[in-house]
């Protein structure tokens, strides 16, 4: 068995948490379906901190990170930092890097570096820690280079962590396990969704986020990497969903409450 | 010991005429390959006994010959006189079809029933049919199964055997090694390539991937290679359906790194 904890990443659910009621109710509907921990991403920019503070008391829910608008991170460092305080959050995420950074390419991550450097130390100094989660388009080499290996190389490992994504992973034809190692002790929450493969119009076929169990994505290898690595939390998320979203999380969350029961701890990496 | 082939489809422009391609194949075995993968498309403007007799001179192989799976309704004997031309044991026989798998189960057994008996007119003449293995194979079926667990599961009365290729693989999010392992001993061919990220042009947080030369992008190719070996691969081929640059300086990169990453 591997002592990870399944948690529900609340991107999935973006349509339903823009109102304090429709948080609410999703915050219920995920307690019900026996998860105690989430991430917050695309949170209704309106739903006052407070409400959100006591709905997640309410349900007894632990926050495990949040993704953060840049913006506020940047400007409103301060305020976000007693929110997550308040929840019980160890750790502000950025979901991706913003265009005003991609756009200008290695010098568009070397200013992001030297940018993210203050807000990690502030960070540090109130106990927590920066999470920045990647995609593929990080994998972009410039110099011979990967621009994630520079994020990995040249920001402070105590301060600015890393969330993987399984699906974007895969998306890039990467090593998935390879880089949980590189980032071993830096990624305290997993990213899992499953790879579908879905048929369109006149045969073509879609690589699609899918709900875990669904698709292709062998799980074990992945579940065993983040146990050596220091994986506490997966949380599940799925881009888009082909049918109701609560009822693909609730699939997910049973099925990888069974891989995490049945997978075993240790071996090689796969 | 495993053999490194060109893939002659990266250089197709350079074989539009017999010459061209007689021109070609020169270039490709003084680059160093082994061998040459060819695509039947790519045959049609020349002589049989012209290549043949260059492919000799040069001392390049033929490690497979590939045509789509139609071609088997209408020019069977041709794909077997090509093959026999060139002194070539593996007659791609090209990969199911959207007017199969689109059928669902109903029509990857209406294939299986068509590749048996062509499978079994290649094997009469002492001929290895070759199945390319893609990446709609991987796309569950309403039955919940791959169509490569269907064809899989088929090929030990169909007798044909497996050419995979990474970059289609990779499409899959199915690691290649246990493709490979699923496949030991029947897949005589492995086409390698890379894939890099295409620098500004993500839309909707799907980066665009191009191919590239082995080594220069994301794949864990010394570890496929591997894996591909333990498999027991007779023939490693590379080579790209694109190139940003002159695609006989691909091939040659890709070599170099090919027999660095240790395929021969």
């Amino acid at each position: 068995m591997i002592d990870i904890t399944p948690a529900v990443q609340l991107f999935t659910l973006r349509d339903y948490i823009q109102t304090p009621e429709g948080f609410a109710d999703s915050i219920r509907r995920v307690r019900e379906m026996g998860c105690d921990t989430v991430q917050f991403s695309r949170v209704g920019a309106s739903i006052p901190a407070d409400f959100i503070t006591r709905v997640i008391r309410e349900y007894d829910m632990k926050v495990c990170v949040t993704h953060s608008p840049m913006q506020r991170i940047f400007h409103d460092l301060p305020r976000l930092i007693a929110e997550h305080q308040a929840w019980g959050c160890p750790s502000v995420g950025l979901g991706n890097l913003e265009n005003c950074y991609l756009d200008d390419g290695y010098e568009g991550y070397c200013r992001f570096i030297r940018d993210i450097a203050p807000v990690v130390e502030e960070l540090k100094k109130n106990g927590m820690t920066f999470s920045y989660h990647s995609h593929t388009f990080e994998f972009v080499q410039y110099h011979g280079r990967f621009m994630y290996d520079m994020l990995v190389e040249e920001t402070d490992p105590e301060g600015f962590h890393f969330i993987q994504d399984s699906f974007w992973m895969k998306y890039g034809g990467l090593s998935h396990e390879k880089y949980m190692e590189k980032v071993a002790g830096r990624m305290e929450v997993m990213h899992a969704k499953d790879f579908t493969m879905l048929l369109l119009p006149m045969g073509h076929i879609l690589g699609e986020t899918g709900t875990i169990g669904e698709g292709n994505i062998d799980y074990p290898p992945l579940l065993r990497a983040a146990a050596r690595t220091g994986v506490q939390v997966i949380a599940i998320e799925q881009d888009r969903c082909q049918r109701d979203p609560f009822g693909c999380l609730h699939d997910a969350f049973r099925e990888l409450k069974r891989l995490l029961a049945e997978t075993e701890k240790g071996g090689e990496c796969a | 010991m495993t053999r490194l082939a060109a893939q002659l489809n990266t250089v197709r422009a350079y074989c539009g005429t017999q010459e061209e391609l007689l021109d070609t194949l020169s270039r490709i075995r003084a680059l160093g390959f082994d061998g040459v993968e060819l695509e039947s498309s790519l045959l049609k403007n020349a002589d049989l006994q012209a290549v043949a007799q260059r492919l000799a001179q040069l001392g390049l192989e033929v490690c497979s010959i590939r045509s789509p799976f139609a071609r088997t309704g209408y020019g069977m004997e041709e794909m077997i006189a090509e093959a026999k031309a060139l002194n070539c044991i593996h007659v791609g026989v090209g990969t199911l079809t959207a007017s199969y798998f689109t059928m669902g189960p109903a029509g990857v057994e209406k294939y299986l029933a068509q590749a048996q008996a062509v499978c079994e007119r290649f094997s009469k003449e002492g001929l290895r049919p070759l199945y390319s293995l893609r990446f709609h194979e991987f796309m569950r079926l309403s039955d919940g199964a791959w169509s490569f667990d269907k064809l899989e599961a088929a090929t030990e009365t169909a007798s044909y055997r497996w050419e995979t290729d990474v970059l289609c693989l990779t499409r899959t999010a199915v690691e290649p090694p246990q493709v490979f392992l699923r496949l030991a001993g029947r897949m005589p061919v492995c086409r390698l390539s890379d894939q890099k990220i295409r620098e500004n042009e993500t839309y909707f947080f799907y980066a665009r991937r191009e191919e590239c030369p082995l080594g220069e992008g994301l794949f864990d190719l010394p570890a496929w290679i591997e894996a591909a070996k333990r498999a027991g691969a007779e023939w490693f081929t590379v080579g790209q359906d694109l190139c940003d640059r002159d695609p006989f300086a691909c091939l040659k990169a890709s070599l170099e790194k090919a027999k660095e990453f240790g395929c021969a």
